[in-house]
């Protein structure tokens, strides 16, 4: 396993630019997510890194070594595909040694490779089968298991969980995030779903408009968004802002405060307002608060508070857990 | 949903609410039975009905059972043309398999790949000649070709090759392997455009993966590509395979219907076509044409029977 490196990568496609000055570090053994909403450049980047794309400007550095001009199959990465890009004329088992023949390697190396990759993936009894006979799951599965079967220094992961129906997404989340711990690899992952950045990652890079927004831990990105778009994104429900004359009095154009900083009393606070919709989770509610001057304000509540529709509330937010925010957008 | 209708379909008989009645359907399907079983069923009926008789001295027809596929398989006044006839028109369906099938992969291939200009140009300019009739095109190879007025030997030699020139068309070691690739020349537009929309049918994510799994383009070609595309190679070749086994025009547009020289580029539409009508001395027998459509019928049915059974069964199970 290796550290990556990339120095002001740019990416021009036609006259736009979809990737501008990207530069990032991933150490040795580290699970980076790339986040970002659609459309950002989060895949680009992905594709520049395998080889798939070629960049328009800066390098990529893998131990050290530039790999600009490297082929694919030279630069020791593996990629997990979101539409899993299994050959769909193979069986699994072919699936996962197709890369190990082309670089032809001796049959009792691929057969013990392909074995413990499918002991480790619980891919034993599925190996004859082909893609078409495999649920979305298993795919993914055989997908991740052409990838490890390489032992590549670096794994590229590019959505490979949206396809999956949300209860074998959480499955194979809690997957990828075992297989990170056991093989001990360098992964770079991409994703829109904040979610899962925020449950797999050691760090997350959040991008946006084809540049890096932030950098950090999960942690560190949502106690400290460095800037409004970073403090939208990370978080669900998203942090409310609060604009105009009570931003100006605090010397901001914005304020933020997340929705469990936002206490909810009957009598007294900062905004009173009529709650509009509870939604209730079980062990919290989301109170979504009409505040007059204000606008929709959502709160954190616990479970087993009642609240109703149409009821009178004051909202206050804890002390110190209000974010500020100037005219452009970054944090003060 | 659909388990609730069924039920309730069981529950009143086979004609409840969901489904219609048998009496409607029936009313439905008539048309279409109706014009096939006219123009398709009827005539095939009839033609193997004609290949049992013959007309005996009075000049009556009688039946004569299998006596008309005697004389054609070992009569020698009719089987040498016969095997003649299946031999020349085997090699006709082997030169458009070897040379007219590659060549439009190799096109497809060609075609489909990225960063390729003007493409639709390409595409269109191969595919033009399946457009012309055979005569036409018949016609202009014949030009081409000719000894006399034609362009080809004064190219050859302009290239140095004039030595090379052969009156081609008119030899009869060679007259059905230039008819071959004038048709192969053609129609090898149709094979590549099915097969170039197969290949672009290919999602872009599987080649991706290979090449960051170390394949090369030729080995994704050899191995990803090729075996994806298989089933329209096989649909591709049974094409062919019943084309050329119907084919008639381009020889009787060339050659005419005695496809000479000597016979050599007879195959069994024109065969056929002079035993069923009656050529210059040879008189026409519709029995026996009959039966030269009936061994053609069931040639072609045995090789779409093969394809389907054995080639199409195999490409189309996932699973061993």
């Amino acid at each position: 396993m290796v550290d990556v490196r990339l120095e002001g990568l740019s990416k021009r496609h036609g006259g736009s630019e979809i990737l501008r000055d990207i530069s990032l570090e991933i150490g040795d053994g580290e699970f980076v997510v790339l986040v970002g909403p659609s459309g950002c450049g989060k895949s680009t980047l992905l594709r520049l890194i395998a080889g798939l794309d070629q960049v328009s400007a800066g390098d990529i550095f893998m131990a050290g070594r530039r790999i600009n001009d490297l082929p694919p199959a030279k630069r020791g990465i593996a990629m997990v595909f979101q539409s899993y890009a299994l050959y769909p004329h193979m069986s699994a088992r072919r699936n996962m040694a197709f890369g190990l023949r082309a670089a032809k390697l001796d049959r009792a190396q691929i057969e013990r490779r392909v074995d413990e990759a499918a002991r480790i993936l619980q891919l034993e009894d599925l190996l004859e089968r082909r893609p078409a006979a495999l649920s979305g799951g298993q795919r993914q599965r055989v997908a991740i298991g052409r990838a490890i079967v390489r032992e590549p220094d670096l794994f590229l992961f590019d959505e490979p969980l949206s396809n999956l129906d949300a209860g074998l997404r959480v499955d194979t989340r809690l997957e990828i995030a075992r297989l990170h711990r056991l093989l001990k690899a360098t992964i770079l992952y991409v994703t829109h779903d904040q979610a899962e950045a925020m449950t797999l990652a050691d760090r997350i890079v959040v991008m946006n408009d084809g540049r890096i927004e932030q950098t950090g831990t999960p942690t560190e990105l949502y106690a400290g968004p460095e800037n409004l778009f970073v403090a939208g994104f990370i978080g669900s429900p998203k942090m409310n802002f609060i604009a105009g004359a009570q931003a100006a009095r605090l010397d901001a154009a914005t304020l933020g405060v997340r929705p469990e900083h936002l206490k909810i009393s009957l009598s007294k606070g900062s905004w009173s307002g009529t709650v509009q919709m509870v939604e209730h989770l079980g062990s919290d509610s989301f109170v979504h608060v009409e505040c007059p001057g204000t606008g929709l304000l959502v709160a954190r509540e616990r479970g087993d508070r009642e609240l109703a529709a149409g009821q009178s509330v004051h909202l206050a937010p804890e002390s110190g857990r209000l974010l500020r925010f100037d005219d452009s957008g970054k944090r003060i | 949903m659909s388990i609730a209708l069924t039920g309730h379909a069981v529950e009143r008989g086979r004609e409840g609410p969901g489904r219609p009645p048998r009496r409607v359907l029936a009313l439905f399907l008539l048309p279409a039975v109706a014009v096939y079983s006219v123009f398709s069923i009827y005539p095939l009926l009839a033609t193997i009905a004609l290949s049992t008789r013959k007309t005996n001295a009075a000049g009556l027809s009688e039946f004569a059972g299998l006596a008309n596929f005697i004389r054609l398989f070992f009569d020698p006044n009719w089987s040498d043309a016969f095997w003649n006839a299946l031999a020349n028109n085997t090699l006709f369906f082997v030169i458009h398999m070897a040379v007219q099938n590659p060549i439009a992969i190799a096109l497809a291939a060609l075609l489909s790949l990225p960063g390729l200009r003007a493409r639709a140009f390409y595409r269109t300019a191969i595919f033009l000649p399946a457009t012309l009739s055979v005569v036409i095109v018949g016609f202009v190879w014949q030009l081409i070709l000719s000894p006399l007025w034609g362009v080809s030997e004064g190219l050859m030699s302009a290239v140095g090759l004039g030595g090379w020139f052969a009156p081609w068309l008119g030899r009869e070691g060679s007259a059905l392997v230039v008819l071959s690739l004038m048709s192969v020349w053609q129609f090898v537009g149709i094979p590549m455009l099915l097969i170039h929309a197969a290949l672009i049918n290919i999602p872009d994510d599987l080649t991706d993966a290979a090449l960051v799994d170390g394949a090369g383009h030729w080995r994704i070609f050899w191995t990803i590509k090729l075996p994806l595309v298989a089933p329209t190679i096989g649909l591709v070749s049974i094409l062919t395979f019943v084309g050329n086994f119907n084919a008639f025009d381009l020889i009787y547009a060339v050659k005419g219907a005695l496809a000479g020289p000597n016979f050599s580029t007879d195959i069994l539409g024109t065969f056929f076509y002079r035993t069923f009508f009656g050529h210059q001395l040879q008189a026409g027998d519709p029995a026996m044409g009959a039966a030269v459509a009936t061994v053609m019928f069931v040639i072609i049915l045995a090789g779409v029977a093969v394809y389907l059974l054995a080639f199409q069964r195999r490409l189309k199970g996932s699973n061993p």
